[in-house]
This record gives C-alpha cells, structure tokens and sequence, in this order.
C-alpha cells in the first residue's frame, strides 16, 4: 500500500493547553479517512497542521513521501475545505474556481476550460457569474468543493464541511462527496464530530479524544470491538454491566442495545440478567426498551418491533439475555 | 411612492405604530430648528445685499475674483493631500491593529483612542513645540550637527499637512480597522491553501476586500478637512489660506455676512459635490459599516469600471510581490521553519503610525514645567510657575469650569435625544430609517464652521448669544451623533432575547429595562456619555461664534492665546486637559474590560 500521508510523533500546545499530544498516522493513497472526535480533542488541529496552517511543535509530516513539516501551505498541493467554505466573497464563482489555477499559471484559455467543466461536474454550470453570498448554503458547499479540486490535488482536507447545512442536504452532499471522492480518485481527510456521518462516508475512521488518537479502524471496527470506554460511547450507544466476579473491577463489559434482548419465557441466553422495564418507545421499525437492573445500573435493548408479539408495560419484571460473543470486554485505561 | 405603497400594505391607522416614532421626535426636531433651519437661513441670505434686496452680487465678486477660486482650488488640493497621507500612513496600522491576537490589540487601540480623544488645540500646541525653530527636531537635529540652521517644518504647507494629518489618521484607522476586523481571516487561509504566498494572498484577497474601508475613510477624511481652519491658521503660512479662514475673516473682520454666507454656500456645495460623487462610484452604505464585498449590488458604468481596474491592479502587484519575495528569498537563503509569522516591517511601520499619533502630545507635560519663557527644547530647570500663571487667571480658571460645566450639560442633552432614537433606529424597522440616520449624521460631516455662523445668525435675533443654554444647544449638534452611533454600535451587539427571557420570566418592560437592559449596556451608554462630553469640551467652532468676552470657553481661550502669544501657560493648560482625557479614557477602558470579563466568566 502507497503511504500518502504520515504524520510521525507531531504535537503541538497553545501556551499551557496540549492541543494534540505526539501522534502518528498513516494514510494510504486513495482512502476516505475520517478524523472523529468532540470539539476539542485535536481533530482540527490535526488538519491545520497537515494543511501548513499551523506549526507543530515537534515531529515531522511526510506527504507523498517528501518531508514537509516546514512546507507553507501554498508549496503543500493540499487542499483544503473550509467549515464556513471560505470562498472569496469579492469574487464571482468563476473567478473562485479559476484562482487556484491563477497562482499556478495556467494560461487563460485553459483556466477557462477547466473551471466550465468543473462547474460542470459539481452540476452549477448555470452559476459561474454569480457572487458566493447569491448561492444556497448547498451551492456554496459544492463551489468550496470545485474550488479545491480544481487544480487536482491528490489530497483533500475537509474541515467539518457539512455542519452548516440541514439535515436532507447534509446526506445529499454525503453521497455527493462520496461520488467525487470515487470520481477524482483523491486521498481525503475528513473532519466531523458527528458519528453517523463518519459512519457513512469513511474507509477507516480515526476516533480522537483529548489530543490523540483513541482507536483507529474501520467503521465496523470500532462499532463492534470498541477498545475504549470512550470509543464505545462516543459511536453509537453503549450498555455497560458489571463484570464477573473474576474479573477485576477495572474492567467492564459492554454490549449495544441492539444485541440485548427481552427473553420470552423459558427463552434462555449466554448472560441473562433479571430487569424491571422503565420504558418502552416504539420508534418504527425499531423498539427502544429502557430497564433497570438491581443493582442500580440502566440498560437499554433496541429490539424489532413486533406488532403480534406481547405488549410491554412499565414496572413489568423482565429478563434480559445476549450472547457471550457480542459482549465486548473493555479496559477502563484508555485504549491506546 | 407606488412601489414603497406596495411593499409596505400593512401600513394602517395603529397607535402602537406611531408610538413606536416617539422617541425619535426630540431627537429630529431639536435638529430641525437648531440644525436645518439654521444653515437653510444661512444660505438663503447669501442671495440677499445689506440691505435685503435680493441680488446675486456675491457669486458674481466670488467668480470675478481669481483669488476667491485659488482659495477654493487650494481648500480642495489641501484636502486631497490630507486625505491621502491619512489612508497611506493609517492603513498600515489598520492592518497591523486587525491581524494581531486580541491580547497585543488592546493597548494599541488605546493609543489610537488617545489622540482622537485629545482636544485638537492641545495637539496643534504640541506640534508647535515639536516642529517650531527652536523645537524638537530642530534642537535635536543641531546639537548632532547634522544640520547648521533650523529647517523650516512649520508656518508652511508641512506643518499644516502634519497638524492635518495627526489630527484625522485615527478616524480613518478606526474606519477601516471596524471593515477589516469583519474580513474573514480564514480567507487568506483558504488562499494559501490554494497556492496563494501571503504576499498574493493580501494583495488579492484582503486589500480588495478592505477597499470599502478606505474608501469610507477617505470620504471622511476630505470631507471633514474641507472645512479645516485650525491647523491651517495655527501651522500655516498667512499665504495660504483656505475656505474657512476665509469665512472667518470676512464675519470677524470685514462684517461682510452675506459674502461669508455665500462662502459658506461654496463649502456646502463642495462637500455636497464629494459626497454625492462617492455614493455614485462606491455607494454610502459602506461609511455606516455595512461591509458590502467590492463588486456588490447596484453598480453603474463607473462603479463595474473601478472593480475592474482594482483586480487587474491587485493582481500585478500581488506578482510583484511574489517576484519580490522570491528575489529576498535567493538573496538571503536559509532555511525558513513554518511558525507564527513575525512580519518586521509591517510591526515598524504600524508602530512608527502609531507613535506618530500618541507621543507628540506628551513633549507638552515637560514643557509645562520649564524655566523656559517661550515653547523651547530641551525642557530647562522646573517650575510651577505656569500653573500658577493658570489658577491665578481668572479668565482661565472662568473657561475651563464653564467648559466642563457646558460639556457635562452638553452631554447630558445628547443622551437625552440620542438614547431614545439610537434604540428606535437600531431595533426598529421604521419608515425612512436611512433618512432619520442621515440627519442625525449629517453635522459630523458638515464643516462645523458653516453650522456655527448659522446658529449665531439664529442667537443674535432671539439673544442666545454668549448664554450658556446656546452653549449647550449649538455643542450638542455635533455630540449627538456621536452618542447616536456609539449607542446604536452597542445596541447591534446587543442579544434582545435576554429581553425576551426576561419578560417570559415575568418581567415588566420597565422592570427589564431597569435589571436586564440597562445594567448590560451601562458600558456603552458612559462611553458615550463621556465621548459627548469630550467633543463639547473641544468644540471650537460653537465657542468662536456663540460664545462672547462675557462666556469665556476653554478651546476658545486657547485659540486666541495660541494665535497670539505663546508660552508654557498653555502647555500647563494642556497638561490639565490632557488628564482629564486620560481619566476619560481610563473609565472607559475599566468599564470595558469589567464587562470583558464579566462575559468569559459567563461561559
């Protein structure tokens, strides 16, 4: 595999605040690798640090096998996607297009050329005149795109592209991302803080917290073998259970709520554990029961709706039961 | 009138409707009697002899005359010169001021506010002691030797421009210091991603983007200097003079009130003229701090003809400059880390601007205090003797508590009107807003001397002249829009929904206004409060015209002592004005960063 990027042992601090711990990171030519985390754990950091926009204060960054820690950004050949898109307001949308390619020289009937059918594949052909601010916040997003794609970069940075937009355009310019990710073949990072959208788009996700990494892997990777307590949390929603007694009471064992199920009678598990039901919400094709155990502990069970089966009732007893190979046993240590 | 008809069909016979226009009424009516009527009088007798015939005998002696039209070419020339110095030497420290963390950018604001705040007498003395023949630079540049008789720096074009210049640059830094703070810094970012270099990057991105800031500081600057008098006649040579010292001579010395009048006319039409000029190529939406990006909205011939000619021009200096950049970087190789940029020259430059501003003033405090009789350097021995020259004058010790006491009156009255319409015309969508906002902008722009010779017209046939009350009246023109704008700038950065909240929570409107509204912008209202009152302290204009030998003023005082004999008496007089500015600006400064951290505690 053709290591595109790699970061090796790169931090960096604002005064007191460690705003990414060393950290290291290989990413192959080609992938969609998302970085996942909460606001402040190091994700756009990270970026601004691949993109030359900030300075690390150790380690080295290595793009396409060159050294280019002290790089500056206009030598990098990255681009980058702003979160408020950052186009030119002063600029029409062509000119936006055309001004990457500007800076590289390109002779003016070519720049034409290019920038008529990037309008072209971001589907704007009819907009190229117009200012950034006459355009819908979905418009813009794929201006921002043709704009850092233009000049062909082999590498995309995305800075929380969608968070401005509503729900429906946000999975529309998903896919559309996708599309222009197979389409131009370019290796693109990408930063969210929302999990199904990670989920969604990525190859492999980088889950961050507190300033490094967490766990690296596929999607289904870290949704089914989680190596963290955070991890486990943090993508999707994570039941925890004391664990058996010859375990040490660091350590705990998590099962997700749609592997838990309410066992009919005689029904038996590998775990069964005796419940009282709080609630039930029926929520389409899905039905989310909420219990508490003896003990004190909430577990949650997403189950298949099930119109002809018994109905539940708050204050029931039930009793809950998965299987030993969906539980996952965590350290409560950080995962690394 | 049809298409405003279509656009507003809910417009009916509702109470609360008109209500909502109360508090504007004072506001606008105190500005049509003092203010409108006043200046319409004044140039309708410009079109009537002594003996009220109707003749246009004034225009015909201004036309004949080719001296009257080489004081109007100079007036203009003088302030092109003033304008342009002011947007070369204040841009850089703009730009310096707007692309540094908040942390560096507070203290060199303060030494932006400082001189703007500082009675513009008080710095013209403090040029005269720096540039005179026996001053600063002359002394200084002697006793190295590098020169054997003493430059002429002042009494001249220099001197005037110096004077001009010191006294106008914080505005325009101001100006366009509020469009660049709005300029997206993830701009330049987003070029150099793209392949810009910084140099590029600026040239192309963010000078274009700035462009509406200057272009409202220039406007400003030309217009407000049209009307200059101090510094061309405490600076300049008696040569040379412009519109408004003419205007002066012709009421104080020759009696000739309809030609001044018809003088008057001129500078109106001149400063008119300009006005118009810039809302046609650029739009006047840009001077109340809307940012509209270059190549925006309605935009004539001339307007799409300049936005073409700015990116063409942008464009090749951002190559020179790359070219540039290139040819340093082979002269002097080395291997550069990517870090922080420490960007030297422009630190140099905006520094030397902002020195420029802020130190002239304080060669005065030494002065104040030497043995020496006349404002010579260095500073020799130490005395009091000029202060007590001072609180042992009457006159002096008459003008400064009757300056104070008119100022505080004077700011008091303007937030009396201002307050109320500020909070119609900031939250409000009323009928012919720009209209309303215009009016109470309008004096700032008027040259102050045109507004003053038509308020003594007015005081002299109903007998306010040299009272206190016409004091009062004529100061508060000019300090109302200042609190105007102060309170509306707070106003937009005001979150109304804690209104909200708090009448949800059961407040009244009273109620809120008492524990939620007020308390928050307390802050705002004493800067503008003290903004006012600092203006009517320094207003000259009112205090030569409105004022008499029996109501002695302040800045009055100082003008005549300045243009007849000058000794450190003033520079003690100076020193005093000096810190109750500085007293100003420390509440403001406290009351500020109180309600700063009061903020961040929040979070």
């Amino acid at each position: 595999m053709n290591t595109k990027l790699r970061l090796d042992q790169v931090a960096k601090s604002y005064g007191p605040v460690r705003a990414l711990r060393p950290t290291s990171l290989d990413v192959p030519q080609g992938e969609f690798l998302t970085l996942l985390g909460p606001s402040g754990s190091g994700k756009s950091t990270l970026l601004q640090i691949l993109a030359g926009l900030t300075a690390c204060d150790q380690g080295e960054v290595w793009i396409d096998g060159r050294r280019s820690t002290d790089t500056p950004p206009h030598d990098r050949g990255i681009g980058l996607i702003f979160q408020n898109y950052a186009l030119f307001p002063h600029l029409t949308v062509a000119q936006n297009i055309a001004f990457p390619l500007e800076m590289r020289k390109m002779p003016r009937a070519e720049i034409d050329k290019r920038v008529a059918r990037m309008l072209e594949v971001v589907q704007l052909p009819q907009v190229g005149n117009r200012l950034p601010r006459e355009l819908s916040g979905g418009q813009q997003q794929r201006v921002a795109f043709a704009r850092c794609s233009v000049y062909e970069p082999s590498i995309i940075l995305m800075d929380e592209p969608l968070g401005a937009l509503d729900k429906r355009l946000r999975d529309d310019m998903q896919t559309e991302i996708r599309r222009l990710h197979k389409e131009l073949g370019a290796t693109i990072l990408y930063v969210t803080h929302d999990q199904e959208e990670a989920m969604a788009m990525s190859d492999r996700i980088c889950l961050m917290n507190d300033g490094g990494i967490e766990q690296l892997g596929t999607p289904s990777e870290i949704y089914f073998r989680p190596r963290s307590v955070f991890a486990a949390e943090f993508v999707g929603h994570a039941n925890f259970v004391k664990p058996a007694p010859e375990l040490t009471a660091s350590d705990r064992c998590m099962v997700r709520p749609e592997n838990i199920r309410i066992l009919k009678e005689g029904e038996q598990a590998d775990t069964v554990v005796e419940a009282t039901l709080e609630d039930t919400v029926m929520l389409g094709a899905f039905s989310r029961h909420i219990a508490r155990l003896a003990t004190g502990e909430r577990m949650v069970a997403v189950n298949w709706s099930d119109e002809k089966g018994a109905p539940h009732h708050p204050g029931e007893r039930v009793r809950l039961g998965w299987d030993g190979a969906k539980a996952v046993m965590l350290s409560a240590e950080r995962g690394r | 009138m049809t298409a405003i008809a279509h656009d507003m069909p809910a417009v009916r016979a509702d109470p609360r409707r008109f209500a909502r226009y109360m508090p504007l009424v004072p506001a606008v009516a105190f500005l049509a009697i003092v203010f409108v009527i006043p200046v319409a009088q004044l140039l309708f007798l410009s079109f009537f002899d002594n003996k009220g015939n109707p003749t246009i005998l004034h225009y015909e002696r201004l036309v004949a005359n080719a001296t009257y039209f080489q004081v109007v070419l100079n007036t203009l020339s003088y302030s092109a010169w003033t304008t342009l110095f002011c947007l070369v030497g204040g841009y850089p420290v703009a730009y310096l001021i707007a692309t540094i963390s908040a942390r560096q950018r507070n203290p060199l604001m303060l030494w932006i506010l400082v001189p703007l705040w500082t009675s513009f007498l008080v710095r013209v003395l403090a040029w005269m002691v720096i540039l005179g023949a026996q001053g600063v630079i002359n002394r200084t540049l002697l006793s190295l030797g590098i020169i054997s008789q003493p430059l002429n720096l002042i009494y001249n074009f220099f001197g005037v421009m110096v004077g001009s210049v010191h006294s106008l640059m914080p505005i325009a830094i101001l100006m366009m210091l509020s469009v660049m703070l709005n300029i997206d810094r993830s701009l330049s970012n987003a070029a150099s991603t793209l392949g810009a270099r910084k140099s590029m990057a600026f040239w192309r991105i963010y000078f274009p983007l700035s462009l509406p800031g200057v272009a409202a500081s220039g406007l400003m600057v030309f217009v407000t200097s049209l009307g200059f008098f101090i510094a061309p006649q405490l600076l300049g040579s008696p040569s040379n003079i412009m519109l408004a010292q003419l205007i002066i001579v012709q009421l104080e010395e020759s009696l000739n009130w309809e030609f001044a009048a018809a003088l008057s006319v001129v500078l109106l039409a001149a400063t008119i003229i300009v006005v118009v000029i810039f809302d046609r190529t650029l739009g006047l939406s840009s001077l109340t701090g809307e940012t509209r990006a270059a190549g925006a909205g309605r935009k004539g011939p001339v307007g799409r003809l300049s936005s073409e000619i700015g990116q063409r021009l942008g464009s090749a200096l951002g190559w020179g400059s790359v070219y540039m950049e290139i040819l340093l970087g082979r002269i002097m190789p080395g291997r550069r880390r990517l870090g922080p940029e420490r960007r030297p020259i422009l630190w140099i430059v905006g520094m030397t601007g902002v020195a420029f501003l802020a130190l002239p003033t304080f060669f005065l405090i030494p002065i104040s205090v030497s043995e020496n009789r006349f404002l010579a350097w260095p500073p020799q021995g130490f005395t009091w003797r000029w202060y007590e020259v001072y609180f042992s004058s009457p006159v002096w010790v008459d003008a400064t508590l009757r300056s104070i006491g008119v100022g505080l009156a004077t700011a008091a009255l303007s937030m009396i009107l201002g307050v109320p319409a500020a909070f119609v015309l900031a939250r409000h969508h009323v009928i012919g807003k720009s209209v309303i906002l215009s009016l109470m902008l309008l004096p700032m722009v008027l040259p102050h001397i045109i507004v003053a010779v038509g308020l003594f017209y007015l005081y002299a046939k109903i007998g306010l002249v040299g009272t206190n009350i016409g004091l009062i009246i004529g100061n508060t023109i000019f300090s109302l829009p200042y609190v105007v704008i102060t309170v509306m700038a707070v106003l937009r950065n005001y979150d109304e929904r804690l209104d909200q909240a708090a009448w949800t929570l059961g407040a009244t409107r009273g109620v809120t206004f008492r524990r939620v509204t007020l308390p928050l912008l307390k802050a705002g209202m004493v800067t503008a409060f003290l903004f006012a009152f600092v203006k009517a302290m320094d207003e000259l204009a009112i205090a030569l015209f409105v004022a008499d030998a029996g109501t002695p003023l302040l800045p009055k005082q100082l003008w005549q002592e300045m243009s007849y004999k000058i000794d450190p008496s003033l520079a003690a007089v100076s020193t005093l004005i000096l810190i109750i500015v500085g007293l100003s600006i420390a509440i403001v400064q406290m009351l500020n960063s109180f309600g700063a951290r009061r903020r961040t505690d929040d979070v």
